[in-house]
């Protein structure tokens, strides 16, 4: 299937397209034949879809039908649920945390932009939507920005010294260009640590979860702190810098992880979490947490998520 | 946002008197400026203007009322504070909806209801054309059928032939050309002709 379209950074990267086709499918074929008898029907179908949807939906004798949609919409719930989930972030630390490391990263950076958004969306990814118990994580996570600013620079200091060398004019261009590369790198280093500290939260949660559901139903406190790890996994994932595909699909496999611990403390059903045992026991998804958990970063070239 | 955001106005917001003049009354993409502004009586526009349809397309996709809900507050969280990377190559009311599909797609794969919905066709052909004591509505089957399509050919059917959305907003929905979308929909069809064809042939034809 092609993918013409430029990468828009508002939304979530779509499912892989065997997944979205089917695997007979993937590639898209070209146009069935198509016969006036089968226009005929799939104008009946199609009638009858809309039928079906629509009048089902009225949903007066099924009212826990799933194809209910046309039932009223909830409008001021949904209103008042996205707007305290706005609120929320918008009061929790995390604000704070983004401008101070935004700050931090753009005075490091001589103001660039590059430095202060990509600083402000790691800070954003990694930051949990809830909790004050995770102020350390904060502290930590700031200071880590400060960290990877300062690395970028010093990184960027050797560049800085074989240009001395070169003609004044010369010196000019390299020194524009080498800014970019100072806070992409700088970006680079921020995003490693910080994957790499995800990875040990989860780690630790991955574990946490295995303990504590061997038999028994997922507690409450670990449905929490795996829903913030999965907020976190989730912006991590949106961060456009992230490009290596190890790193993605192993936060994509963390992810359905996390939203099946959620799911299985939310429903309280023991299939859930039984589930969830399984899907820890059996895959080797902790491994590979602990694996990515590990610092790896020895040159700007051998940074996790950023080699292609 | 609060009140005292709502009453501060900030540069580039619309003044919109929601309360005399109906929403309907303005062009979708008038609305973009106020959002870049994070007015909140813009993003509350933005909301009403296009919450009904959203949601309805969050519902028939996911088929669960609390799922639908959920899909919608983030599709519209998303939009909000994303609406800085929409560049105006198609409508905002079409990049909501784009979102909104690759939300709802990716909270299916997450919960694992796309493994169920895979399920082969074959599994519905032998259900549809299994007789039994009480035949399910035509329209139960229709419905089966289309929960069994892979969620991409869902999508198309459900956006085009029931929600009437064009190829071209799918397409931008989907990550795909209109044409593709166009030639998916067929496919789309096709396997509800033949999923459905033992019952049809009977009770239709």
């Amino acid at each position: 299937m092609s993918r013409p379209l430029s990468f828009d950074p508002s939304r979530e990267p779509l499912p892989p397209d065997e997944e979205l086709w089917g695997s007979e499918d993937s590639i898209a074929p070209r146009e069935p034949e198509q016969s006036p008898a089968h226009d005929a029907l799939d104008a009946s179908l199609r009638a009858l879809a809309r039928e079906s949807y629509h009048v089902s939906g009225a949903g007066a004798g099924h009212p826990d039908t799933p194809h209910r949609v046309d039932a009223d919409v909830p409008r001021e719930a949904m209103w008042a649920a996205l707007s305290a989930q706005r609120q929320a972030r918008r009061e929790t630390p995390r604000g704070e945390a983004a401008a101070s490391a935004s700050a931090a990263a753009g005075d490091s950076s001589g103001g660039d932009t590059v430095g202060r958004e990509s600083a402000g969306v790691v800070v954003h990814a990694l930051a949990p939507r809830q909790s004050r118990r995770f102020w350390p994580a904060f502290a930590a996570l700031a200071a880590t920005l400060v960290a990877g600013v300062v690395i970028g620079r010093g990184v960027d200091g050797r560049g800085d010294a074989a240009t001395d060398a070169r003609t004044v004019a010369d010196a000019g261009a390299d020194a524009e260009g080498s800014e970019a590369t100072r806070d992409a790198r700088a970006m680079q280093v921020m995003l490693a640590e910080l994957t790499s500290q995800h990875f040990a939260s989860t780690e630790a949660l991955l574990v946490t979860a295995r303990q504590e559901m061997s038999g028994s139903p997922v507690d409450a406190s670990v449905a929490v702190w795996a829903r913030d790890l999965l907020l976190s996994t989730r912006l991590l994932l949106d961060t456009e810098s992230l490009r290596d595909v190890r790193t993605r699909r192993l936060l994509e496999d963390l992810e359905l992880t996390l939203a099946l611990i959620v799911q299985a403390q939310s429903s309280g059903r023991d299939a859930d979490a039984q589930t969830v045992r399984d899907d820890l026991e059996r895959g080797d998804l902790l491994l590979r947490v602990r694996g990515a958990a590990m610092p790896t970063v020895n040159s700007p070239n051998d940074i996790r998520g950023m080699s292609e | 946002m609060s009140e005292k955001d709502h009453d501060a106005s900030p540069p580039g917001a619309m003044t919109l008197p929601l309360a005399t003049s109906p929403i309907s009354d303005y062009p979708a993409d008038a609305l973009v400026p106020g959002l870049r502004a994070r007015d909140a009586a813009s993003e509350r526009a933005f909301y009403e203007r296009h919450v009904d349809r959203v949601f309805r397309l969050c519902m028939r996709m996911t088929g669960r009322d609390d799922l639908a809900q959920e899909c919608t507050q983030d599709a519209f969280v998303r939009a909000f504070e994303r609406i800085d990377a929409f560049r105006g190559d198609a409508a905002i009311g079409t990049w909501l909806h784009a979102i909104a599909v690759s939300v709802v797609l990716n909270r299916l794969r997450r919960e694992k209801r796309a493994d169920a919905r895979h399920a082969d066709l074959a599994v519905v052909d032998q259900q549809v054309a299994m007789p039994t004591a009480a035949e399910p509505d035509l329209k139960d089957r229709l419905r089966a059928a289309i929960d069994a399509l892979p969620p991409g050919y869902r999508t198309v059917f459900l956006m085009h032939d029931v929600e009437g959305f064009t190829h071209d907003e799918i397409g931008v929905a989907l990550g795909v050309a209109a044409g593709t979308s166009k030639t998916q929909l067929f496919h789309a069809r096709r396997k509800l002709r033949d999923a459905l064809a033992p019952f049809v042939r009977t009770e239709m034809v």
